[in-house]
């Protein structure tokens, strides 16, 4: 049996070559060959495994180095973004048109527009100034607490602000997470200005409209009672006629302050708790002549000592029954022999709900939705009665809103429309 | 005729309305007296020693308006107690309507709305309202 070669070289070594040993000695020789030979194969073993290791280790490091570049490249391309799209932000948020203060997280001002240093007449805007100047320049309004409230999450608007001849709308916002607090400010000036120009010069022009119309409604007023002597039935024809459109422009003129008034929310209004169903029989009761002029039975199933009381303005309540009454009764066919308006009342839940029919023309549906819309006029109406304004029944729904009321309609065309008002009972 | 015979100061600058309310008035019997603003109002009821029955008057009138005249007639002995009918064309949420009604009238009514024989019925209340306590009965 051959022996490991360097158990080979040590034992010539020591003993020389070719020297003669005994068989003890050579199986002796071979045991420790076999030791030898055990320890090749472990230490090649661990050197393969060093090896395999090592290169997994390489190949690792090397994506690791590959994926970090990839980071690097993105973080760098984000960061890049993100840097322009903060500068696309802030020349925004400087160049609106409202103004904007940022406050952080600890309620110090972060951000500030230039648009917002103008309202509050700072011209080198240091950030710890800004809250102090703006509380000065808008001193008669309590801007502190407002915006103490909002930094303690309360979020709230204030309007009508108005300094130095100037109008100004405040709004109070928190951020997501309570990040930090905005302060909003609007220059409403021009607006303002246009909205009090616009109702000086309405107010006027119907004054100045109403002189000449009231001569002419005195005036045929006193022809028709033939207080100055009696007049042929041609001109009495005549007159009436003159009296009738001179009616129409008083109405439209009316009609018109009303919508002036309400964009205003300021129709004089006085709510209190009203008998709506004495009122609703009134207007029915005052009506009927003008149903008979019509040839119009105006029929009603109205509970008039009920009690039922709802929260309304009384001039305001009366107009909206009147306006949707003589609606009905106008737009009632009159080529019909047995033309009928219905006025019914009901309640549910805790509502009071009125029912106002007529077997008149209806409503085209395709047109349906625009009947509450200002100055709409159905294309049936419009051929049917010329003259209407378009106007009242926008100001029947802003109205009854006012009453926290809702107003309905169902309509076919050629059969009738029945207009549907609830109200919550008091 | 509702008005016979009552005196009425009429206070008006529109010409057309004052020549249709005075026309209307003297059909009912009155005896109109017309001024065009408040000044000339109050000018004539010292002319005429507050011998009126009611006074009619506009309220937006030049040198003197209808409020200014109303709360000099109401600081007077002999005026105050004169019925005040008010006849306007502006809406009554306005501020000039507003304040003349807190001053003792006795009705205010939007000319283009209320037809005249409504206003001459107004006028018939309120001097009787007032119990004809004008002055120169009073005395």
């Amino acid at each position: 049996m051959p022996i490991h070669k360097n158990l080979q070289r040590q034992v010539e070594k020591i003993y020389g070559e070719n020297t003669p040993h005994t068989n003890e000695f050579h199986n002796l020789l071979a045991r420790i060959s076999e030791t030898y030979e055990g320890r090749d194969s472990e230490y090649q073993l661990l050197e393969r495994s060093l090896e395999i290791s090592s290169k997994e280790l390489t190949e690792l490091n090397e994506a690791l180095r590959n994926e970090k570049a990839v980071i690097e490249q993105i973080v760098e391309e984000r960061t890049q973004e993100l840097s322009q799209e903060r500068s696309k932000l802030e020349k925004i948020a400087q160049n609106m048109e409202t103004g904007a203060i940022l406050l952080d997280r600890d309620k110090n001002v972060a951000f500030v527009n230039i648009t917002a240093t103008t309202f509050i007449g700072l011209t080198e805007p240091l950030f710890a100034n800004i809250l102090p100047a703006l509380y000065e320049k808008f001193a008669p309004y309590p801007l502190e607490e407002y915006v103490r409230c909002c930094v303690a999450g309360v979020e709230d608007e204030l309007k009508d602000v108005e300094v130095e001849k100037s109008w100004y709308e405040f709004k109070f916002q928190v951020l997501a997470n309570e990040n930090g607090y905005l302060i909003w400010i609007k220059d409403v000036t021009s607006g303002e200005l246009l909205e009090r120009s616009k109702n000086e010069l309405l107010a006027i022009a119907s004054h100045q409209l109403r002189s000449p119309l009231t001569v002419v409604k005195g005036n045929t007023e006193m022809l028709l009672d033939e207080t100055f002597g009696p007049l042929t039935d041609e001109q009495n024809k005549i007159v009436k006629q003159s009296a009738q459109s001179n009616e129409n422009m008083i109405a439209l003129i009316n009609q018109m302050l009303d919508i002036t008034k309400i964009s205003q929310q300021g129709l004089g209004i006085k709510i209190e708790l009203l008998p709506v169903e004495e009122i609703l029989e009134q207007v029915i009761a005052d009506l009927q002549p003008y149903a008979e002029n019509h040839a119009v039975s105006l029929q009603s199933s109205v509970h008039e000592e009920s009690g039922i009381c709802i929260h309304a303005d009384r001039p305001r309540l009366y107009q909206v029954f009147q306006n949707l009454i003589e609606n009905a009764v106008n737009y009632s066919n009159p080529e019909s022999s047995d033309a009928v308006v219905t006025v019914v009342t009901r309640t549910q839940d805790d509502n009071i709900i009125i029912e106002i029919a007529d077997s008149g023309i209806g409503i085209p549906e395709s047109e349906q939705s625009k009947l509450f819309a200002r100055f709409y006029r159905a294309s049936n109406a419009i051929k049917f009665a010329p003259n209407g304004s378009g106007l009242g029944l926008y100001i029947v729904k802003s109205i009854i809103q006012i009453f926290d009321g809702t107003i309905n309609f169902s309509s076919v065309q050629n059969k009738g429309t029945t207009f549907t008002i609830t109200f919550p009972i008091k | 005729m509702k008005l016979e015979g009552k005196k009425i100061l009429l206070v008006e600058d529109d010409n057309f309305i004052g020549d249709m309310f005075t026309r209307k008035l003297k059909s009912e019997g009155a005896l109109c007296t017309r001024a065009n603003n408040g000044t000339d109002g109050l000018a004539k009821l010292k002319e005429n020693n507050y011998d009126f029955d009611v006074i009619v008057t506009d309220i937006m009138m030049s040198k003197m308006d209808g409020y200014e005249m109303v709360k000099e007639i109401k600081k007077d002995e002999q005026g105050r107690l004169l019925p005040v009918i008010v006849v306007t064309n502006r809406n009554s949420s306005t501020p000039e309507t507003a304040r003349i009604t807190e001053l003792d009238i006795d009705g205010m009514y939007i000319k283009s709305s209320t037809p005249l024989h409504e206003i001459v019925q107004h006028i018939v209340d309120a001097i009787e309202k007032r119990g004809g306590a004008q002055y120169t009965q009073a005395t």
